[in-house]
């Protein structure tokens, strides 16, 4: 038996840490304007040791628009791959993601909301850089527990997991279909970016700094993992979890909360990417086993590399047109979810 | 020693309920080195008991008392699982770890918050698995096992917690006759060789007259008679409980043979 121990943790997330420097460093080189090898190395190095490379086209592009963008998906696919991992053990169920479950639409829900709101009332979204996060974040908390309810709260049986799930999708589709209504009744401008954005899309600029939420992606993760041993025994059932010590209510309601919170900030900027909750925790389980506290770093890093990889793929595919990246995580994922679904695999 | 030393797990007139009452002013006591047993019909209350003493459900009054002082209820989960073990009726999730993983969780109340399993952990893992015959599963997947291995593995979970006190609910339930005399021998074992306070609910009651050491006969959420076997499983009492005849044979041995009378010709 080859026993779980913190040094293969450590090796597990450094070589994750180099593949997504890797990966990364790819995605800075490719796009619609290709930016060779030796240009790319060379501008780095002036960013980081010489004086700013004022005018410098391709500096610009490297700098203001890719660099950004490399660290946007990177942010949100963590986040959405890591709170797919923990809805996964809550609800024992390894098809269950913020996506599937309609979290990720009741944060879209409370960003479009908050957006409206603002506009109408004439507040400066910019002046409280916490609302819309904070607005998404109350979308995903709502819609995690009217789904719950829906269900009749019953996660105990099999039977009941499966409810839970099939109450997220039914909910997921109707609050897009609200999301599409509030959408085009509003006389905002841009209407085609939102319905990109709706789709999951990194390509518009953030007005919401990206700062705030990797932070709050970052510190989610750093209080989420304290509860990854609870959640591989509450994975097993919630009465085997009490029985072993876990104070199950209390790991359940943390838990579901940073799940939520962590779900709510990258979707107020990124729009309900499809599945990478779905598809990474899958990947990871596979590669590293089943145990929350080597998947959830894990899975963590590698929803980075895989969300900045889709994201690539989206941008240059079809170059100079563009894809939104939730296109391509959806026909990733989706054949993934049915093929789960029908091998009825456990945790 | 005062009683207050050797008593373990005690109920004092627990109640309890749902929507009716389902457990009555039970009062119970389990001792180290002796198997207890519930016996009673369907419905009576006997898991409830079970739950109620492993602290999964607390008591609507009454109380549930470790170590003759503590009640269970100002104990955290980690703490109550350091001390008692339950062997649920239901079977858990986990099909797709090895028995040796699945074992391994029985360790989680004794690591430290962010603690992994040290090699004192997996040595006592490894003595459970022996201790209940399962070494050479060790790295065969949950779901290979059969109904009796499963039990066995529950079992050798409960034992990984190193506890003091051992519920096993329904331990025996749907299993053929062979497998259930086997795993009752080992309870009993284990429970003299660790001094355990073993909690055994069942409705075989011909193999609870066999191994248990003392019996709690319930029906209707109340303990109707408690006591040493031989002083509890009568004639009259079973009838009583179940409405069958039943014939009750002492063996040479110190138990009891029953055998329910199914002569259908015969008016009741």
């Amino acid at each position: 038996m080859k026993r779980l121990s913190r040094r293969r943790i450590v090796a597990v997330s450094f070589a994750l840490l180099i593949a997504w420097a890797c990966a990364a460093t790819f995605a800075l080189a490719v796009g619609s304007v290709a930016i060779p090898p030796g240009n790319l190395v060379r501008l780095l190095v002036r960013r980081v040791f010489g004086p700013p490379a004022e005018g410098d086209p391709l500096a610009t592009i490297l700098f203001s628009v890719r660099l950004p963008r490399i660290f946007l998906s990177s942010v949100v696919g963590a986040a959405l791959a890591v709170a797919g991992a923990a809805f996964q053990s809550l609800l024992r169920n390894p098809l269950a993601d913020p996506f599937v479950l309609g979290v990720s639409s009741g944060a879209s829900l409370g960003t479009i909301l908050y957006s409206i709101l603002t506009a109408s009332w004439g507040v400066a979204a910019a002046g409280f850089v916490f609302g819309r996060p904070f607005a998404a974040f109350v979308g995903a908390a709502v819609v995690v527990a009217a789904v719950y309810f829906l269900a009749g709260g019953g996660t105990k049986s099999s039977e009941g997991s499966q409810r839970l799930l099939l109450a997220g999708v039914v909910l997921a589709s109707f609050i897009s279909s609200i999301n599409v209504v509030l959408l085009t009744s509003t006389s905002q401008a841009d209407l085609r970016g939102i319905f990109y954005w709706l789709i999951g899309d990194l390509s518009r600029p953030a007005d919401v700094s990206l700062y705030l939420v990797a932070t709050i992606v970052c510190v989610g993760f750093v209080l989420l993992y304290p509860f990854s041993r609870g959640l591989n025994l509450i994975a097993m059932g919630e009465e085997d979890a009490m029985i072993l010590g876990v104070e199950v209510p209390k790991v359940k309601v943390a838990a579901y909360l940073i799940a939520s919170l962590i779900t709510g900030a990258v979707v107020s900027v990124g729009g309900p990417i499809a599945y990478i909750g779905l598809i990474c925790p899958h990947l990871v389980r596979m590669m590293f086993g089943n145990d929350n506290r080597i998947l959830f770093p894990a899975v963590f890093l590698f929803g980075a590399i895989f969300t900045l990889l889709a994201d690539t793929a989206a941008r240059t595919l079809m170059a100079p047109a563009e894809l939104p990246v939730g296109v391509i995580t959806a026909l990733i994922g989706a054949p993934l979810f049915i093929y789960l679904s029908r091998r009825r695999s456990a945790l | 020693m005062s009683e207050a030393a050797t008593l373990i797990l005690e109920a004092r007139n627990v109640n309890f309920s749902y929507r009716n009452p389902v457990v009555c002013n039970v009062s119970l006591k389990l001792v180290p080195g002796a198997v207890t047993g519930i016996i009673g019909p369907n419905g009576s209350g006997k898991t409830t008991v079970l739950r109620l003493l492993g602290g999964i459900l607390r008591p609507a009054s009454g109380q549930i008392l470790l170590d003759g002082g503590t009640p269970i209820g100002t104990l955290a989960r980690r703490e109550i699982a350091r001390r008692i073990a339950v062997v649920p009726q239901n079977a858990s999730n986990g099909s797709h770890l090895t028995v040796v993983e699945f074992t391994m969780q029985g360790r989680s109340p004794h690591l430290a918050r962010f603690g992994f399993e040290g090699a004192q952990d997996e040595e006592i893992t490894m003595s459970a698995l022996e201790m209940t015959q399962l070494t050479r599963h060790s790295e065969t997947r949950v779901r290979e096992l059969s109904g009796g291995e499963r039990q066995r593995l529950l079992l050798a979970r409960a034992l990984a917690q190193e506890p003091r006190i051992l519920l096993l609910d329904e331990f025996t339930a749907n299993l053929d006759i062979n497998f259930q005399v086997e795993l009752m021998r080992l309870v009993t074992q284990l429970t003299r060789q660790r001094r355990l306070s073993t909690l055994v609910v069942s409705h075989e009651i011909h193999l609870l007259a066999g191994f248990a050491d003392h019996i709690a006969l319930m029906s209707a959420g109340a303990i109707r008679h408690q006591g040493p076997v031989s002083q509890v499983i009568t004639r009259e009492n079973l009838n009583q409980l179940f409405g069958l005849d039943f014939q009750v044979r002492p063996l040479p041995t110190g138990s009891f043979e029953v055998l329910p009378i199914l002569d259908e010709r015969s008016p009741t």
